[in-house]
């Protein structure tokens, strides 16, 4: 810490210590390396009574050299079946949209990104996404449809990503 | 939840508070994130955009400029003046750049390129030049105007533009209308229950057929292990399947036993099947628990009828609702679609986001607190709309690319190949008929009279049908719509015939199978069948709602042509008297229009005879009465089921039927009266409507305005009194009170027998009621009582009526059945029909059973003898107190105004000059004396109404108690919805002040907690807190009443300071310009040609005179202005050349001094704050630039009905714009529209000039900072 510390910087680092020392049922996050805040990896557990049960998910938090006055994004690695996360893993949640960005105004001013939001706040809203996807606006085309018309196919391919990312 | 050692820290930064960085706390959010630093705050707004507020708490920031020492007084003038231009530069300029684009880009080129596709496709379907060349066809089309071989030079230009303006504009809004008509009408079939059901009835439920073949593959697959007992069970179940779907639609007629008995043995084996499958699937049953328990119960769905339905109808909601997921895409993508279709649509729509972007962010705050009133008053001017120049041409490109490709498949390619069928048709029926007719010649001797005949046929029908279908298909000369129509109608035809062809190809191939089509075919069929639907629904509602309308508009039109039509136009002698009055104005010949007028005329006609119904319906006859007109509120009503599901000829029957009605109502309830009054008297008509002058448009818009909110309550509460007691003196005359307004009154359930002649002329006795007797035995009693001179008869029975609007429609065919007093049968009613039940279930399937609910009450009313009969005496009464309550109104009102209006057109008498036309309703000019008090004068209709009903006002306010009492024994439900009524009327008033800024602001509050008070008490309670309610109601009369006149008053005042105004501006002209131009004459003698025998001087001549004199300088003339007003009545005999120019300038001086005081005015206005701004001048002046508006539309449409061979509508506004048919008209509206423009413009401009002048916006320009203030400590 001898450069001079941003903004940025130190409001990620007082996070981490946030999460550190009361950290939130299911969700483990940190910086990878000490030397660059600005990189996370974060583990999820999939929710209760949901086809991602008993699952834990990797996913990475890029922050953005502005953050907090920008979002950063999240991408799951490796991706998931899920009808808000496009196909590569980046995951599309309103909690994660800068103020700006949504000239079709098809979420509300209060949903998007402020800086009063924290890590954890974005990654309770992942599993609560996880729990209730929202098809009205999908990232993944694929997924929403059979979401939407074969649950069963749905389910079963989900648990068998579960499977596989617990190494089964 | 907060941070361990709970110290403060910043919400963004996530810092705590330090020396030269404190914390603040700038909004209501409390906890983690009350404190934040002000430079991340400032940092996160600058970034964010967004309005300066919470984003948690939406609590707007508060900032506390920083200043310098030392700042000025004033901002330096050159600063504002920069300032000031800046803002010029980028508001109007930018905006008058986006509107001139977006006019020519938008509404200039699209219509114009709609015409020339037009015409180079018509170019090619002809085969043929309309004009010289390709160029001048293209330009001119078939405009008759212009020749064969026109030079294309400016004027000719011109006319081209004019004509083809006009027909693109309407063919394009046309396209438009019906692009987004099929697009609406495809949403609402597709979205309606019926469709589905429909579709699954015609080609079989998709959702069975995929469950359960599903299901069987599945166990099939997932159990390898089945032996073939339990798949041939499979088999059967599959079988069973289609059976169940197909069973109860398309095999009504076929033998039900056996299939019942089939159906019953297969179901046992399905159950077994499914027990022993469910058996072996276990394990993977959990999951998917839900679906196969619904699989189990259409499997096991027995043969109850009803229960099926009902089950069907849960797995058609599921299917919509899927279907629901399923369109979400496909909305999409149609959505996406129909955006590049209908950029016009584009263009008329407002565009939030370019606007949102571009504006400044104070101007972006505004839009986003949702001010309504500023939208309002944004759209009345229309220029906030802002679409970007780049915009507009995109658009154009979009609009010019989708119309060609439009226009390219529904006119260009429909009609060549309609061309080709009709060819094809013409050969085969030629040959046809040259076969047929050798045969016949050659087979058959004809008699020289039926070959004479044929020959006629032949000559007059075949022939002239055979040129036209040659001609179009050789495309002869020379080429007309109708040709063009012919083929595009025929390939229309064709098309329809095969898109039913083909449903009903795909409809029987489900029945004969009775396996549901699936897949391509369905899809296929679904396309087809969305294209019947929408056709069907929109033939119905297009019959409803503008054919319908428009005949009974046509009809009005007919029956009101006594009131306008002169003499020489209408009369009975030579039988001129059934003719339409549109007939004789401009618009004989454009059908068009006539029609749109009609269509008005019928929907407004309609929509008023609803509003009586409704008012019938709600506050004068019992429920139930009504039963066969659908109230408005029924719960089921839904017009596009309906027109969907129900058989399109039993559509149209009803639709007929009640077109009959109405066509009734009108001939007969208001011809006779026209028809009657004209027949008898001359006198009272023609009505002259000669007064649209726009000044009268003004004041009756502006004491409208000022006055319609008081009245039209009033005048509802006193309708609807008059009709209550219309209806119970008609019901008590005609016995009918029990049945029509629920009053059973037991002196009405017979009649009276008198013992004489003489009695029943006198009637004076009166029966004993509680004594009634039999008409058998009344000679025998009357004999026994001598004394008794009146006895009364029973007679009549007691019948089961509806005592609710929304009864279904089953339940009524059990009503109306004689019963006891205590509601039982008299006769039982043998109605079990084995057959008729069946075809009623059928129906039921698609019609009656999804009633939301089915009202199944019913009331026992008496009815007397001769029921019918007395019905239609009802009607014939009622219409005699129609007559009574319209006709006498109108002419007491025609009565009390003509004085008035006689009084206001005596002015025309003395001063006969155009300004006159400004001020008055001149019709009285052409009045025989003797008749000037009986001819309806629409002017004085117009002002006797008013006298009218402000004394019915002032009645309102003496006798309310007493008119409420008497109302309230008969029917407490009258006043309870008067109360309901003036509270909302008290409400909309309180608006009303608010925006009006009476001064009376502080009683609002005070009376609305009086009312408030009163609406808690229960009505039920004793009559105490009625009283109390009613003196309340009282007091609260007299303030609404004080504040009606202060209103008044001010409307009276305003319309004196208009008419002075106005009355100053008329003398200083007629002297000005009459003492001028005697002047002129003397000094120039007759020489001057233009002038002579002139005496109503027009504008232009004015104008004219006006640029043959010199002005040398104005000063001067202002100086001797007043010296010269001073000799100005003792002209001298020798007037002097000099002396007309002062005149002239005497003129335009004090023309020019009458902008004076509106400018007085808004200086004044604009000292005040800007709140009052707002409030008061803003409103107003945007009244009086609608009011300018719309007098100059009404203008317009004087000028049309003046001119009446001209030259079509384009020309015609051309006209009445440029001012070159009517000067007057033009001097009127059109320079006092620019007048009110200017000032408008120039007042806006000064509010920004002062708004940056004074101190807020001079401590901003000079801030070097900012810092946020905490909450609360404001």
């Amino acid at each position: 810490m001898s450069r001079s510390v941003t903004t940025a910087q130190r409001r990620l680092l007082k996070e981490y210590q946030q999460l550190a020392k009361d950290p939130p049922e299911g969700i483990v996050a940190a910086p990878i390396s000490e030397d660059d805040l600005f990189v996370w990896e974060c583990l999820l557990e999939g929710p209760p009574e949901t086809p991602y049960e008993n699952g834990v998910f990797q996913a990475i938090l890029n922050f953005p050299k502005d953050y907090p006055l920008s979002p950063p994004t999240l991408k799951f690695n490796p991706p998931i079946l899920h009808p808000n996360i496009y196909s590569n893993g980046t995951v599309c949640i309103s909690i994660l949209h800068a103020p700006g960005d949504d000239p079709l105004h098809y979420e509300r001013a209060e949903e998007r990104w402020s800086p009063v939001q924290s890590v954890e706040k974005i990654l309770l809203s992942v599993i609560s996404m996880l729990a209730e996807p929202n098809p009205e606006s999908g990232a993944n085309i694929d997924a929403c449809k059979l979401w939407r018309e074969d649950r069963e196919t749905y389910n079963k391919l989900v648990k068998e990503q579960v499977k596989r990312s617990l190494g089964l | 939840m907060s941070s361990a050692g709970d110290e403060p820290v910043c919400r963004i930064c996530r810092c705590e508070s330090s020396e030269d960085d404190p914390l603040y706390y700038p909004c209501k959010c409390r906890g983690s994130v009350k404190y934040v630093h002000q430079n991340c705050l400032i940092t996160w707004l600058e970034t964010s955009k967004r309005p300066e507020k919470c984003d948690i708490c939406k609590t707007p920031y508060i900032f506390e400029l920083i200043l310098p020492d030392n700042i000025p007084d004033k901002l330096p003038t050159s600063v504002i003046i920069r300032e000031n231009l800046k803002k010029v530069i980028k508001g109007p300029i930018s905006k008058t750049l986006s509107i001139v684009t977006g006019i020519i880009f938008i509404l200039l080129q699209i219509p114009l390129y709609f015409v020339l596709c037009i015409r180079f496709f018509n170019f090619v379907i002809d085969d043929q030049l309309l004009k010289k060349s390709l160029t001048q066809t293209l330009l001119a089309g078939d405009c008759d105007t212009l020749p064969y071989d026109f030079e294309i030079n400016l004027p000719n230009l011109w006319e081209c533009f004019k004509f083809s303006f006009s027909i693109g504009l309407n063919s394009t809004l046309i396209l438009l209308v019906s692009l987004i008509g099929i697009f609406v009408f495809h949403e609402w079939v597709s979205r309606d229950s019926g469709f589905e059901k429909l579709m699954n009835k015609n080609i079989g439920s998709e959702k069975i057929n995929r469950m359960l073949d599903k299901t069987i593959r599945d166990v099939l697959l997932n159990n390898p292990n089945l032996n073939e007992e339990q798949r041939r069970q499979l088999m059967n179940l599959y079988d069973l399947s289609v059976l169940i779907q197909g069973r109860d639609i398309a095999m009504v007629d076929a033998s039900d036993e056996q299939l019942e008995r089939e159906y019953q043995r297969l179901r046992d084996t399905a159950a077994q099947v499914i027990a022993g499958v469910q058996q072996i699937q276990e394990a993977e049953r959990a999951e998917r628990e839900e679906d196969n328990e619904e699989e189990v119960e259409v499997d096991d769905d027995d043969d109850d009828s009803d229960e099926q339905e009902e089950e069907e109808e849960e797995e058609d909601e599921d299917a919509v609702a899927d279907n629901g997921h399923h369109l979400y895409v496909d909305e999409d993508e149609e959505e996406a679609e129909v955006v590049e279709e209908d950029p016009v649509a584009l263009a008329v729509a407002p565009l939030p986001a370019p606007q949102v972007q571009q504006l400044p962010p104070l101007i972006n705050d505004e839009i986003l607190e949702d001010d309504e009133d500023d939208d309002v008053q944004g759209l009345l001017f229309g220029f906030q709309v802002d679409i970007p120049p780049s915009m507009s041409i995109k658009i154009a490109i979009c609009a010019d690319a989708a119309i060609s490709i439009i226009l390219f498949l529904i006119y260009f390619l429909p009609s060549l190949i309609g061309i080709l069928e009709l060819s094809g048709i013409y050969h085969i029926c030629r040959t046809f008929l040259i076969l047929a007719g050798a045969s016949i010649s050659s087979n058959i001797p004809l008699s020289t009279k039926i070959q004479q005949y044929l020959d006629v046929v032949f000559n007059y029908a075949i022939k002239p049908i055979d040129k036209l279908a040659q001609d179009i298909i050789t495309r002869g000369l020379p080429s007309s719509n109708i040709k063009r129509a012919i083929p595009l109608i025929l390939n229309v035809f064709i098309f329809l015939a095969g898109v039913k062809f083909a449903m009903y190809k795909l409809e029987t191939s489900y029945r004969m199978m009775l396996i549901p089509l699936r897949s391509i075919k369905r899809n296929i069929y679904f396309v087809l069948f969305d294209i019947y639907a929408i056709l069907k629904v929109y033939t119905i509602f297009s019959i409803e709602l503008i054919y319908f309308p428009a005949i009974c508009g046509f009809l009005i039109d007919l029956v009101s042509s006594p009131i306008f039509l002169p003499a020489e136009n209408y009369n009975f002698k030579d039988s001129k008297f059934l003719t339409s009055s549109l007939f004789f104005t401009f618009l004989r010949n454009d059908y068009f229009l006539r029609f749109i007028i009609y269509w008005i005329t019928g929907t407004l006609y309609m929509s008023w005879f609803a509003l009586y119904v409704g008012l019938l319906r709600t506050y004068v006859i019992r429920r139930g009465v009504l039963f066969f007109i659908r109230s408005p509120d029924d719960p089921n009503s839904r017009l596009v089921h309906d027109a969907l599901v129900r058989p399109f000829l039993l559509q149209l029957s009803r639709i007929a039927l009640s077109g009959f009605v109405y066509a009734v109502f009108i001939t007969v309830y208001i011809g006779v009266v026209t028809f009657g009054t004209r027949l008898l008297t001359e006198k009272l008509f023609p009505m002259k409507i000669k007064l649209i002058s726009t000044f009268f448009f003004t004041a009756a818009y502006t004491i409208f305005y000022k006055l319609k909110k008081p009245f039209v309550p009033l005048v509802t509460k006193y309708v609807r009194i008059y009709w209550y007691f219309a209806f119970n003196y008609c019901c008590e005359t005609l016995r009918l009170s029990s049945f029509m307004v629920g009053k059973d009154n037991i002196n009405e359930r017979g009649y009276i027998h008198y013992r004489s002649l003489y009695h029943r002329f006198f009637k004076r006795e009166k029966p004993n009621y509680d004594r009634p007797v039999s008409a058998k035995s009344v000679s025998s009693y009357l004999r026994d009582n001598p004394q008794v001179n009146a006895v009364f008869i029973p007679n009549g029975d007691f019948i089961r009526a509806p005592d609710n609007d929304n009864v279904s429609r089953l339940y009524l065919k059990k009503l109306f059945v004689v019963v006891t007093s205590d509601d039982k049968l008299l006769k039982t009613k043998e109605n079990q029909n084995k057959n008729k039940n069946r075809k009623e279930r059928v129906d039921n399937l698609l019609g009656d059973e999804d009633e939301v609910d089915n009202v199944t009450t019913h009331t026992v009313v008496y009815r007397p003898p001769n029921f019918g009969y007395r019905n239609i005496l009802l009607l014939c009464m009622l219409w005699i107190f129609a007559i009574i309550l319209i006709c006498g109104f109108l002419i007491t009102a025609n009565i009390i105004g003509t004085p008035i209006s006689f009084f206001l057109s005596l002015g025309s008498k003395i001063l006969p000059n155009w300004s006159l036309n400004l001020i008055l309703l001149g019709s009285f000019s052409e009045h025989k004396v003797e008749n000037w008090f009986l001819t309806l004068n629409l002017s004085s209709i117009f002002f006797g109404a008013l006298i009218e009903l402000y004394t019915l006002l002032k009645f309102d306010s003496t006798y309310h108690v007493s008119t409420v009492q008497e109302i309230k024994r008969g029917a407490p439900l009258i006043d309870g919805n008067y109360r309901q009524e003036r509270n909302g009327l008290r409400q909309e008033e309180n608006r009303n002040a608010e925006e009006n800024d009476d001064d009376d602001d502080e009683n609002e509050g005070e009376q609305e907690e009086h009312i408030n008070g009163v609406d808690d008490n229960d009505n039920d309670n004793a009559g105490r807190v009625d009283i109390e309610a009613e003196v309340e109601d009282n007091r609260h009369i007299q303030r609404n009443l004080e504040k009606l006149s202060k209103k008044l008053f001010n409307t009276l005042c305003f319309s004196l300071g208009i008419l002075i105004w106005l009355s100053w501006i008329y003398f200083v002209h007629k002297y000005c310009i009459t003492a001028a131009f005697k002047l002129y004459i003397l000094h120039q003698g007759p020489t001057v040609p233009s002038l002579q025998g002139e005496p109503h001087l027009g504008f232009i001549n004015e104008i004219k005179a006006f640029k043959t004199i010199n002005i040398d300088s104005f000063t001067e003339i202002v100086k001797e202005t007043i010296a010269l007003t001073r000799e100005f009545l003792t002209l001298p005999e020798s007037a002097t050349s000099t002396e007309i120019r002062y005149f002239w300038a005497l003129h335009l001086f004090f023309s020019s001094i009458t902008i004076v005081p509106l400018l007085l005015n808004c200086y004044k206005y604009y000292n005040m704050d800007s709140e009052h701004y707002s409030k008061v001048l803003r409103p107003s002046l945007e009244r009086v630039v609608v009011v300018q508006i719309l007098g100059t539309i009404v203008t317009i449409l004087e000028n049309l009905i003046k001119n009446e061979n001209s030259g079509g509508i384009a020309d015609l506004i051309s006209n009445s714009i440029t001012g070159k048919s009517n000067p007057i008209f033009y001097v009127n509206s059109h320079l006092s529209l620019f007048l009110f423009h200017s000032i408008y413009a120039i007042s806006n401009w000064y509010d920004e000039f002062i708004k940056f002048s004074n101190d807020e916006i001079k401590l901003e320009y000079y801030a070097i900072g900012r810092r946020v203030i905490n909450y609360g400590e404001d």
